[in-house]
């Protein structure tokens, strides 16, 4: 459906649902993932959530390689009178590290720009993941600022990385 | 209630709202308080979304009163158990403005959020247009986290939008100093 150079990103069927049901109870990519701490979602309410996305128009795709499901990406929180959204992705662990992430970015920014006429994508990311900090500030992100201790994760407060592009730093990059 | 001299939070009532309603049609009003758009409510929609979202222990809503006269209205709301974190929202009627009114109230209910609802960070989002909140905000001793490039439309253009935080341990500062200038 929309393709970059490694991935494709199309929409979330049935079939990955257990697979991204797993991905979604990982304590590590929970937060990525869900608003509400980690708790023991039953299958039936992890699909009613997938279910809701869809009927919201939320941007809500499934991230293909090579023919395999790979993770999950989105962009959710649309704002249209200020023309903005917030950018969300999780990679099963297995799959992390092969460019796989930055390359889904690069498609959801822009399908965001290009096919949503988005002015701004936004995101915010656990001071502690480093690994993913890289990757947006590779992708051409800024960042905004920390919200102090505004995580609670794995037994101690983390602080947010508050980071974004506006559709003009977008244009400039292509 | 929550009460500094002649301040008082209390908890909002059926009466409060010809006023609430009347502060949110106001343009200039709605342009400080609220990011999203000007819309043309009527009255019994605006009945409606009220009961839609009553004060609760998760969405704490206050009037604010000075000597018995109803200037505003306050929120302490968005809680995040997990991270133990709230918002402050606060609206003051047109001309009650510049008046210490506002970081009065926001003194209040961050002590409340802290002392009674065991938080540990409380937060506020403001435009970084709204010079005369940030400044009552900063003598509250809220600190500066973001500066968020063209997040809101705001009549015609885009503005930039700021959040704010204290945590626990910055309050409990503020309370010993403030403590020590009045034995001083």
């Amino acid at each position: 459906m929309l393709t970059g150079e490694l991935v494709t990103l199309r929409p979330v069927t049935t079939a990955d649902l257990p697979l991204l049901y797993d991905l979604m109870r990982d304590p590590a990519t929970w937060l990525s993932a869900s608003d509400k701490p980690l708790w023991p979602i039953p299958f039936a309410a992890f699909k009613e959530m997938y279910a809701k996305r869809a009927a919201d128009e939320e941007a809500e795709f499934s991230i293909e390689a090579d023919g395999v499901l790979v993770g999950r990406c989105a962009l959710f929180g649309f704002d249209v009178l200020s023309r903005n959204a917030t950018l969300g992705i999780s990679l099963i662990e297995q799959q992390r590290g092969k460019g796989y992430g930055r390359d889904a970015v690069g498609v959801l920014l822009d399908y965001g720009f290009n096919k949503r006429n988005l002015h701004r994508i936004h995101l915010d990311v656990l001071a502690g993941n480093t690994p993913a900090i890289r990757s947006y500030l590779s992708s051409g992100f800024v960042e905004e600022g920390r919200l102090r201790d505004a995580a609670y994760v794995a037994g101690g407060f983390d602080d947010l990385v508050v980071m974004s592009m506006l559709r003009t730093e977008w244009l400039a990059r292509l | 209630m929550l009460v500094d001299g002649d301040l008082t939070l209390r908890p909002v009532t059926e009466e409060d709202l010809p006023a609430r309603y009347a502060w949110t049609v106001d343009a200039q009003t709605h342009l400080i308080a609220d990011s999203r758009p000007l819309l043309p409510i009527t009255w019994e929609r605006y009945l409606e979304r009220s009961a839609g979202r009553p004060s609760s222990p998760d969405n704490e809503l206050y009037t604010i009163e000075v000597d018995g006269r109803r200037v505003g209205h306050c929120q302490l709301t968005l809680f995040d158990h997990l991270a133990r974190s709230a918002m402050v929202g606060i609206t003051l009627a047109p001309g009650e403005r510049g008046r210490h009114v506002g970081r009065r109230s926001v003194r209040l209910l961050v002590d409340h959020g802290f002392r009674d609802r065991g938080l540990h960070r409380v937060w506020l989002g403001t435009s970084s247009d709204n010079i005369a909140g940030q400044r009552a905000d900063r003598a509250v001793g809220f600190v500066q986290e973001t500066l968020e490039r063209e997040q809101s439309w705001v009549d015609g253009r885009y503005v930039d939008e700021m959040r704010m935080s204290i945590l626990r341990h910055e309050w409990d500062a503020v309370q010993t100093r403030a403590s020590a200038d009045a034995d001083g």
